[in-house]
């Protein structure tokens, strides 16, 4: 290589020395940086780690304390609460269908044994008994 | 067929396999038999999807719905996911209630998929709990087109949760189906509607359908998939008075307007009611003060047993201060929003004497569901916790529900499979219609007439459902005392409550045959009695 080419190239080289010492500078602080982002978020990683298993905890013995709370209320000092009651469940049909009736569908106008529903009354079979006062089996039930 | 071979061979997919078939083979058992008889509602749906298979679309009110027992207007979501199985197996209450609990098991697929999508853990154990929960597994068992709108919602759900950004069809579809599922069954009219709305209030504060230049595009294709939806509807309410009968008809005991002041001030007040934890985890339905409907719930139980409701608890709170949940906030205004909602379907009708309505308020088990799944996770990772003493309280714990749940799950379903005294009754699951039309059919050629006493809630919807074929040549029909004729060789089904009557007008009835409830035997047994 001519030496004139070789001497002409020479500040070229000394610039892409100072560069590559500037990235390598770069790289470390990067390099660092990272580190420091990756130590900082494992931190708050492990933070979140207690946190959330601090609370959690905190939360299942709350949620079974109010849980056995309210069983044991139920059982020893409020039998109200959990005591199972079954009011209607001894009523005689169909001589209980006038209250059941008022209570769930309302007053209609029934339909009659053998009527086709949606003729002008509804299905509830044994409303119509109270309703109906056209035959004579239906008023015996009714008067029950 | 090499990946195929080797899914196998994986243990995961045995577990899975095993499961399913557990979950299926449960919820199939004595399908036709526990609850005990058949309702009038459940043989309306499937005698739609039989007339619909053989091409008579005459029921069809409007775009959207069907004259549901001739009387009501009912959502053609029920029916058309009926028409497969009753495709498949017949016209029979087994046929109709296996589609109500495939689209069940379909949900809770939906749901596993929510988890895994979620990265949360123990799906086998939240998915048991969610399917065991009463309210979930009774309403699953019975047809009343209630699991193919929580599917429908759930799909929606699924659409929202999955979806890492949501396209313009994506937000169509969660619009539409959250709304369509209003056609399974009529409460989800109210409930899916107030669902999706609940759904896109959790987007508005996260992710999804802010009101911004770039969101405004998704907004329109989710509201235009809720108008689409609702136009139907809109179009029957419209059209045809009577849409709302049975709301007025289960509103009019309240003694109020169901469009007034008045009506909205007495709701209000009814609302504390639906949080009642004695209702909710020890009496349900049947057991409370007021109820005189012995179908939707099983005696003894509540909605929900002390393990799911401790575990909704701890989930809802694990959701809102657990911190790897925070990307979830809209999971958790959804839940929120959906808990404090979910009365209002039923609320409409409260007389402020029953208590809530299970099938009215079968939304609940959505939000429900959500929250097991996130307490199990939290469970889980609270199980491998690196405090040793921790760890093993935790793992005793579950251990412990394991067991809980087993036992009660156990418990409930033994008594779910007992008939008991009233559930065969008007008010209950009126027992007697297969057996009495199976003898009418087979003896209908002795007689001119054969009459079943109209002791049944829509009691004319029995003969067509069990006679399908007309085998009985409208020789059966329901008719008392009144269709009583000398010149015709008569055939009359009484039941045992009203013999006597009978036997004191017409002494010269002559029993033929009996029919005993074993559960019900005062009350609900027949006697087929013919004039000498």
């Amino acid at each position: 290589m001519p030496v004139a080419r070789v001497i002409k190239k020479e500040p070229n080289k000394r610039r892409v020395v100072a560069k590559r010492s500037e990235l390598e500078k770069l790289e470390v602080d990067i390099v660092k940086k990272a580190e420091e982002q990756v130590f900082e978020m494992k931190k708050e990683i492990k933070n979140d780690v207690k946190h959330d298993e601090k609370v959690s905890f905190i939360l299942l013995i709350v949620s079974c304390v109010g849980m056995g709370i309210f069983v044991l209320s139920g059982l020893f000092m409020n039998p109200d609460q959990t005591k199972i009651t079954k009011p209607l469940l001894n009523v005689s049909w169909p001589g209980s269908a006038k209250k059941a009736c008022s209570i769930n569908d309302g007053n209609y106008t029934a339909c009659v044994d053998g009527q086709k529903q949606g003729s002008g009354c509804v299905w509830y079979a044994n409303c119509n008994k109270c309703v109906n006062q056209d035959l004579p089996d239906i008023t015996s039930v009714c008067n029950k | 067929m090499n990946s195929f071979s080797s899914r196998f061979r994986k243990k995961s997919t045995w577990i899975a396999i095993l499961f399913w078939g557990f979950l299926l083979s449960v919820s199939m058992y004595r399908l036709a038999e526990a609850p005990i008889g058949f309702f009038a509602d459940e043989a309306g749906i499937g005698l739609a999807a039989w007339d619909f298979l053989h091409g008579d679309w005459s029921l069809i009110y409007s775009f959207g719905f069907y004259r549901h027992l001739n009387e009501y207007y009912l959502g053609l979501l029920g029916p058309l996911s009926t028409m497969p199985f009753v495709f498949l197996f017949g016209l029979t209450d087994w046929a109709v209630r296996a589609a109500s609990v495939t689209y069940g098991l379909i949900t809770l697929f939906i749901w596993s998929k929510i988890m895994d999508k979620m990265g949360l853990r123990g799906k086998y154990g939240a998915l048991f709990l969610i399917w065991s929960i009463p309210l979930f597994f009774h309403p699953m068992r019975t047809q009343f087109g209630l699991t193919v709108s929580l599917m429908y919602l759930s799909f929606a759900l699924w659409i929202l949760i999955c979806s890492n950004k949501l396209s313009r069809v994506g937000a169509f579809g969660v619009g539409f189906l959250g709304v369509a599922s209003g056609y399974g069954n009529n409460g989800f009219i109210v409930s899916g509607t107030v669902c999706v709305a609940c759904m896109a209030l959790g987007g508005y504060f996260t992710r999804f359908f802010q009101f911004k230049r770039q969101m405004i595009v998704l907004v329109c294709y989710f509201l235009i998939g809720c108008m689409f939806a609702l136009f139907p509807f809109a179009l029957a309410l419209g059209r045809e008075p009577l849409f709302l009968k049975r709301i007025i008809e289960k509103n009019a005991s309240s003694g109020q307007a169901l469009f007034s002041k008045e009506k909205i001030l007495f709701d209000v007040g009814q609302y504390p009611r639906y949080f009642d934890l004695g209702y909710l985890l020890n009496r349900g339905e049947v057991d409370s003060q007021g109820s005189g409907n012995f179908r939707h719930t099983i005696s003894g139980f509540g909605q929900f047993s002390y393990l799911q409701g401790g575990v909704i608890a701890f989930g809802l709170g694990c959701l809102a201060f657990v911190r790897r949940y925070r990307r979830f906030r809209y999971v958790l205004v959804a839940t929120v929003a959906l808990f404090l909602t979910y009365p209002l379907a039923d609320i409409i009708s409260q007389n402020g004497i029953r208590p809530p309505y299970t099938y009215s308020i079968y939304i609940l088990v959505l939000p429900s569901a959500l929250c097991i799944m996130y307490g199990v996770d939290a469970l889980v990772y609270l199980a491998e916790s690196k405090e040793k003493i921790k760890k093993y309280i935790i793992r005793l714990l579950i251990g412990a529900g394991l067991v809980y749940g087993l036992v009660y799950f156990g418990s409930y379903f033994h008594t779910y499979l007992t008939p008991t005294v009233n559930t065969a009754g008007f008010y209950g699951w009126q027992w007697g219609p297969r057996e009495i039309v199976l003898y009418l059919t087979e003896h209908e050629n002795e007689y001119d007439e054969l009459y079943i006493q109209g002791v049944f809630n829509a009691g004319t919807v029995f003969i067509p459902f069990y006679d399908p074929h007309n085998i009985c040549k409208d020789k059966c029909k329901l008719g008392g005392f009144e269709m009583y004729n000398t010149n015709k060789k008569q055939l009359f089904v009484l039941q045992s409550s009203s013999l006597k009557e009978y036997m004191a007008a017409i002494p010269w009835l002559r029993e033929v045959n009996r029919l005993l409830n074993p559960a019900d035997k005062e009350k609900t047994s027949y006697y087929f009695m013919t004039p000498r």
